[in-house]
């Protein structure tokens, strides 16, 4: 090893060490601040936001196919108007609503809150004035922040699939009023940041199940706030652990360690 | 293609130990068993004796892509040896500890976080009661790891964070408490007859406390009025009754508290995230229940508040004597066992660096007046230690390299060259190696004159990387479009190398990435001629590009994504290279221009992964079809004018050709297909393929010996290398089988009394034991012969046979030519008979044949002639022979250095081999040279994770079912199938009669070899010379001679077919570039 490479060495081990004392702390106390942020926008009570927000909304589809008026309180729609056209008998109406006894909750929001919790939690727990003395113990901390702000964006973007008679069984649409008939049922869920209302109408044709859908969606402002947070929190994440894998070739860097042993290739 | 097949796995562990950071432990109630999960997702099983608690890894199970959060037991039953794992991606497994067998495999969307294993009345075993990231418990049976039911909330329902099943001392029905993270504390009641059917299951009370983000909730067992809730900053005790707190236990300055539970009714254990258990006394009059003698029912200290001596005191600490750093919290486990009839309470911790370690917590449970007690553990081992221990330690697949006063070179990358038989492996001086596979594996494995050898076997040395090689590819291998000659190289430099194999040449280096290069892999072979010539390379930069071999220069930088890239499809008929991102972002790139079409987020970017993948199978399922997709992806007008826009002539032509191809859909047929990939229907007895439990580590090698290539093989060797003799001698079969048969019938009644037994089951079985017999050797009579076993006996008796009856002609003398040339036939008749039954009954059998020791001695000693045989008898296979070596001695112990070993495991549930399949060079897995591993794309989605973790082959990781490996030792006695179980009897008897085969001595002779070394600018090769010698052509004759009686005889059969080309790759040399140069 010649002497620029021992100085290269010794440069990124300063480095690595200034990453570790300063830069981890400073990443951190922002993501802190971003998730808090983010945390704010939710409509349930989460890290010091008291809120159980309500929300209007109409759907609508466009050839007048249904319509829908939508109170969102919180996670759960806490009153609903619907009324879609059933397909086959063309001037048939079905009208049904969610009122206060029997909200629809939107299990998708309180998922995404939980992670969120989950992931401010992992900041939380590292002490301001905590030394940290090796890179694994910063990767471990962010390899579970990744994950969860990863799940709490997947629960919002990517609406879990159900089978057709799953929702059916389901308790929210059993708190429907009135009961819709059998061959009926109605969905709501959130994807990306729009709150998105489906009918679902069950027919049988030759012996064969069919499903016929119509959906009506609408934006949902803080979702898209949401999400915008939480995908600079995800990359903010990476970043730093970009960051910290380009000194993970120097395996035997840990803090006080720069005097002793240092083999490099 | 046959779907089943017996493989055998030999793992080359090498001087390190895999990184085991511990995410879950579990110590069965026997104290037989302790089983560990990590972080990678591997669970090791640990044998444990129950009396010293010493503890000796034993197998490695793969099988999960995340880290496993729950480890639980499946059944009531002590000797059950099932567990349940769990990880974060919502994969769950039911294991045998046993053979380490997966036995069920689900993938839930709901995550648990954790699992209690509970026996409810009214069920025949237990039931796994589990919460996580969900708002319902759910109920599974742990062998069909089916949800039974679940639990759910009316009042404030959200996730669980913790739960409690208990059944209280005066009721019939269980009760299950569970607390949510935002502190709703709910107790359902259950009866037993619960399904899934049934109305939604409510919680009977529910009551809010002020407890938020519990992380353990338990029930008291000896008063059932009280219940400790930890949470992170303080633990609590409660009333059962009325959820008041009685008191609470603040957690040290610097640590969290993870878990906790009750030692006696006024004694608890607390452990914290620094791996240290806290030992507490809890105040008696805060306590309530008739346990507390000193209480009395409404003691007005109850809800006063809370004064010094109230408050609980510490007593004891579990602590280890040296606090090292850890780099995450420990998993930790309060478990109580019963050893004849013993009980004994231990804490058992795991931690990052796979410590793991066991307190007694019974030493530490009673209170010392007036000071605080400090205990070590009683047990403290790791996977390194276990390493430390063995000596010799363990074999890496280069050892011969590494010299103990040097510092070792790790292993990083390798792949190996099916059809030349060499195995490459890059290392972490930037430094590669090629050497043949079969010379490096026996010189590990085998005792003999060759390992006093200098520099044995001769080797390759690539030099142009600075610093670690990250991966190699062979594109040739994948596709034969490419270039016979080209490796290709990615190092942690920075650098794609491209090296002739022939002359060791660095012929070119790209340095088109800002990132260590990740992996490399071969687009699909329908993109356009230019792209055909392009290997993919992926960077840690999250760049990808497509470097152009021929033209030598990047053809496309792929740069914009921001997250790691972990997959790579393709849309060849519309030049799109659709990559996906760690985030779930797609980014769809044009291949010729390098223009980014599109980044797609959410459900679209889900949809259009998924496309490719259906895209592909249609095309490679027949006929091109259009109209299947997505997003009017494939509409060819609309991709036209987007061809035209971008100036993209070959989408253009792309979509003007499949605009043709839909007007003549009709006139398609099946034959319009891709071409045929090339020809992998010969099954190889040996493939090498390397292995890391994290990405960080050096590589092992696992050998997958396939038994029937390996039977086949040394069939094909056993006839070519009979003289015309022997094969008359052993024509003699049916003659002498009755002269035989009495004489050793009245020589061992014992003996013959097994014989007939087995004598149903196999006609000529009976007469190679009873060949065996009259050696003295009591193998059959040991009783261990099942109808499993015996093919392989088989085939080690029928080289016996020949053995034998060589003999015998010798001694009588009395044989007539006439006989002697009908049962020429015969005996390849039996040949042929004795190879399908082997083949059959190995493939129907593949699962018995796990787990018993006898077979996994038989199957070493097949691999151990397979590599004696091909390392010294090979003619020719890679143009390359050994010189001067005499057929090396037979007493080899390869069970001896076999260090950490063998299991086998069957690849029945892998999807048969399907055109499809072959479409997986797109995906960024790692190439994988033989038909086992190739594996439909849509067989798992979860290949992101797999790819993050790019450390483990995904043929490996995503296999249907897992796999194990496992450790074994013969220094290290008693952890594993030592001679206990091995019936030495068996043993020897192989060990006594290889000796005597009819195999023909070589009069060949080393010859000194000279060293050239050629150095171009930046590349060293190293050449290793010998002479022809003059064994071979005398060889050779042989063969052919051999070659010609079979061809005269029409009773060869499909076996014999299949190993022909074979023969014709020993005479004619496949790669001439590893040709000695003389």
């Amino acid at each position: 090893m010649n002497d620029n490479e021992k100085e290269e060495a010794a440069n990124l081990k300063e480095e690595f060490e200034w990453v570790l004392r300063e830069e981890v702390h400073a990443i951190l106390h922002q993501l802190h601040s971003v998730l808090v942020e983010c945390a704010h926008r939710f409509p349930v009570p989460l890290y010091g936001n008291e809120g159980q927000k309500q929300d209007k909304f109409i759907l609508t589809s466009q050839p007048e196919q249904l319509k829908c008026i939508v109170t969102l309180t919180g996670d759960s729609i806490t009153h609903a108007d619907i009324s879609f056209k059933v397909l086959r008998q063309m001037h048939t109406i079905c009208r049904t609503s969610i009122n206060q006894d029997g909200p629809w909750k939107l299990q998708q929001i309180q998922d995404a809150a939980n992670h969120l919790q989950q992931a401010i939690g992992y900041i939380d727990n590292v002490d301001k004035h905590y030394v940290f003395r090796s890179s694994e113990e910063v990767l471990h901390i962010i390899q579970c922040l990744l994950g969860s702000l990863q799940r709490a964006r997947t629960a919002l973007v990517l609406p879990k699939k159900k089978a057709i008679d799953e929702l059916m069984k389901s308790r929210n649409m059993k708190a429907l009023s009135p009961n819709l008939p059998e061959d009926l049922a109605i969905s709501f869920y959130i994807q990306s940041h729009k709150l998105i209302f489906v009918a679902y109408q069950l027919s049988s044709v030759h012996g064969t199940m069919r499903i016929d859908s119509c959906q009506a969606d609408c934006a949902v402002p803080w979702l898209s706030d949401v999400l915008f947070m939480l995908t600079a929190a995800l990359h903010m994440c990476q970043q730093l652990k970009d960051k910290l894998c380009v000194f993970s070739q120097y395996k035997d860097f840990t803090v006080g360690s720069r005097s002793a042993s240092m083999i490099l290739n | 293609m046959p779907g089943t097949n017996l493989i055998v796995p030999v793992v080359l562990w090498g001087k390190h130990a895999p990184t085991h950071c511990i995410s879950s432990v579990y110590l069965s109630r026997d104290q037989k068993t302790l089983v560990t999960g990590c972080y990678d997702g591997q669970i090791c099983i640990w044998q444990v004796d129950p009396e010293t608690l010493k503890m000796t890894p034993r197998c490695l199970l793969v099988g999960h892509t995340a880290p496993v959060t729950c480890l639980s037991r499946a059944s009531i039953i002590q000797d059950n040896n099932f567990i349940v794992s769990s990880s974060e991606a919502g994969e769950m497994c039911t294991w045998d500890l046993v053979d380490g067998k997966c036995r069920e495999s689900v993938k839930l969307s709901q995550v648990h976080t954790n699992i209690q294993a509970y026996h409810m009345c009214n069920s025949e075993d237990l039931r796994l009661f589990c919460n996580g990231y969900y708002a319902e418990i759910l109920i599974m049976d742990p062998f069909s790891l089916e949800i039974l039911f679940s639990l759910s909330s009316k009042m404030n329902p959200d996730w669980i964070s913790a739960l409690h099943v208990l059944r209280p001392s005066s009721r019939k029905d269980d009760v299950v408490l569970a607390i949510s993270i935002t502190g709703t504390v709910k107790v359902w009641s259950l009866l037993g007859h619960e399904n899934k059917q049934s109305e939604p299951i409510y919680e009977n009370e529910s009551k809010q406390i002020r407890c938020l983000n519990a992380l353990s909730l338990n029930c008291c067992a000896y008063n059932q009025r009280t219940v400790l809730i930890v949470c992170a900053k303080y633990c609590q005790i409660y009333d059962a009754g009325d959820f008041s707190v009685l008191c609470s236990i603040q957690a040290p300055s610097g640590e969290r508290w993870m878990s906790g539970d009750f030692l006696a009714p006024d004694r608890v254990l607390v452990w914290s995230t620094e791996g240290k258990g806290y030992l507490y006394k809890l105040p008696a009059n805060k306590l309530r229940g008739k346990a507390i003698s000193s209480s009395v029912p409404d003691h007005k200290g109850f809800h006063g508040p809370t004064v010094d001596h109230d408050s609980p005191v510490l007593f004891s600490i579990l602590a280890h004597p040296d606090n090292k750093l850890l780099s995450c919290p420990p998993a930790m486990r309060f478990v109580l066992t019963s050893v004849g009839g013993k009980q004994r309470r231990l804490l058992l911790r795991g931690d990052s660096a796979g410590v793991v370690s066991l307190w007694n917590v019974d030493d530490a449970a009673q209170p010392q007046p007036g000071n605080v007690s400090s205990h070590a553990p009683i047990v403290l081992t790791s996977l390194e230690m276990a390493w430390a221990e063995m000596n010799p330690s363990p074999v890496g697949i280069l050892d011969q390299f590494s010299h103990p006063d040097e510092p070792e070179i790790k292993l990083t990358a390798s792949i190996y060259l099916l059809a030349a038989n060499r195995l490459v492996v890059g290392r972490d001086d930037g430094s590669i190696v090629i050497v043949n596979a079969t010379h490096t594996v026996q010189l590990q494995l085998l005792h003999g004159s060759h390992q006093q050898l200098d520099d044995w076997p001769p080797h390759q040395l690539l030099l142009g990387h600075n610093g670690r090689v990250n991966c190699l590819l062979y594109p040739h291998h994948v596709h034969p479009r490419y270039d016979k000659a080209h490796l290709v190289s990615g190092g942690i430099d920075f650098a794609v190398c491209l090296w002739d194999l022939f002359s060791g040449a660095l012929l070119h280096r790209f340095c088109v990435h800002a990132g260590e290069i990740t992996q490399l892999i071969v687009p699909p072979q329908n993109c356009s001629p230019r792209i055909q010539k392009c290997i993919c390379s992926v960077a840690s930069d999250h760049s990808v590009t497509l470097l152009s071999l021929s033209e030598r220069k990047c053809v496309t930088l792929a740069s914009r994504h921001l997250f790691p890239v972990v997959t790579i499809k393709w849309r060849p008929a519309d030049d799109f290279m659709v990559v996906g991102c760690s985030d779930g972002t797609v980014y769809v790139w044009q291949m010729e221009t390098g223009h980014l079409d599109r980044v797609l987020h959410g459900m679209i970017a889900e949809e259009v992964l998924a496309a490719c993948d259906e895209t592909l199978s249609d095309e490679l399922g027949g006929a091109l079809t259009s109209g299947t997709d997505l997003q009017g992806l494939a509409n060819p007008a609309v991709h036209f004018f987007r061809g035209l826009r971008h100036r993209n002539l070959t989408a253009m032509r792309a979509a003007t050709q499949r605009g043709l191809a839909a007007l003549q859909a009709a006139e398609r047929g099946a034959g319009a297909g891709p071409l045929a990939e090339p020809a992998r229907a010969r099954r190889a007895p040996l493939t090498v393929q390397g292995f890391r439990s994290n990405p960080a580590d050096p590589e092992s090698h696992i050998l997958f010996f396939d038994i029937e290539g390996l039977i086949v093989e040394l069939l094909s060797e056993e006839y070519s290398a009979m003289s015309p003799a022997s094969l008359e001698a052993a024509g003699l079969i049916t003659s002498e089988y009755k002269k035989v048969a009495a004489l050793t019938q009245s020589a061992s009644p014992d003996a013959a009394k097994k014989i007939s037994d087995i004598d149903n089951y196999r006609t000529l079985l009976p007469l190679t034991l009873s060949a065996s017999a009259a050696d003295s050797v009591t193998a059959p009579s040991s009783g261990r012969f099942d109808q499993v076993v015996s093919p392989l006996i088989y085939f080690h008796a029928f080289k016996k046979r020949i053995d034998f009856f060589g003999r015998v002609k010798d001694k009588a003398g009395d044989m007539e030519r006439l006989l002697k040339e009908k049962d020429k036939h015969g005996i390849l008749a039996k040949m042929k008979e004795g190879a399908e039954t082997m083949q059959t009954k190995l493939q129907a059998k593949a699962d018995q044949l796990k787990g018993h020791a006898d077979n996994k001695v038989l199957i070493a000693f097949s691999i151990q002639d397979f590599l004696e045989i091909k390392a010294s008898c090979n003619r020719n296979i890679d143009g390359s022979q050994i010189c001067g070596k005499e057929k090396p001695a037979r007493d080899k112990r390869m069970l001896e250095r076999v260090d950490l070993i063998v299991d086998s495991y069957d690849i029945e549930d892998e999807p048969s081999l399907k055109r499809s399949s072959l479409s997986t060079e797109g995906s960024l897995e790692r190439p994988i040279l033989t038909n086992y591993f190739y594996q439909p794309l849509s067989v798992k989605n979860d290949m992101r994770k797999i790819l993050e973790k790019a450390s483990l082959p995904h043929s490996l990781r995503s296999r249907g079912r897992n796999f194990k490996i496992l450790f074994f030792n013969k220094y290290n006695k008693g952890i594993y199938l030592l001679p206990g179980i091995i019936p030495k009897t068996v043993y020897q008897n192989f060990k006594g009669n290889y000796g005597k085969l009819p195999t023909k001595q070589r009069t060949t002779r080393r010859t000194r070899k000279t060293k050239r070394t050629k150095t171009t600018r930046t590349t060293k090769t190293t050449k290793l010379t010998r002479e022809p010698n003059e064994g071979n052509d005398l060889n050779i004759n042989y063969q052919l001679e051999f070659k010609y009686k079979t061809e005269s005889n029409n009773q060869i059969n499909s076996k014999e077919e299949s190993a022909e080309p074979e023969k014709l790759s020993h005479t004619l040399p496949i790669y001439s570039y590893f040709q000695p140069v003389y």
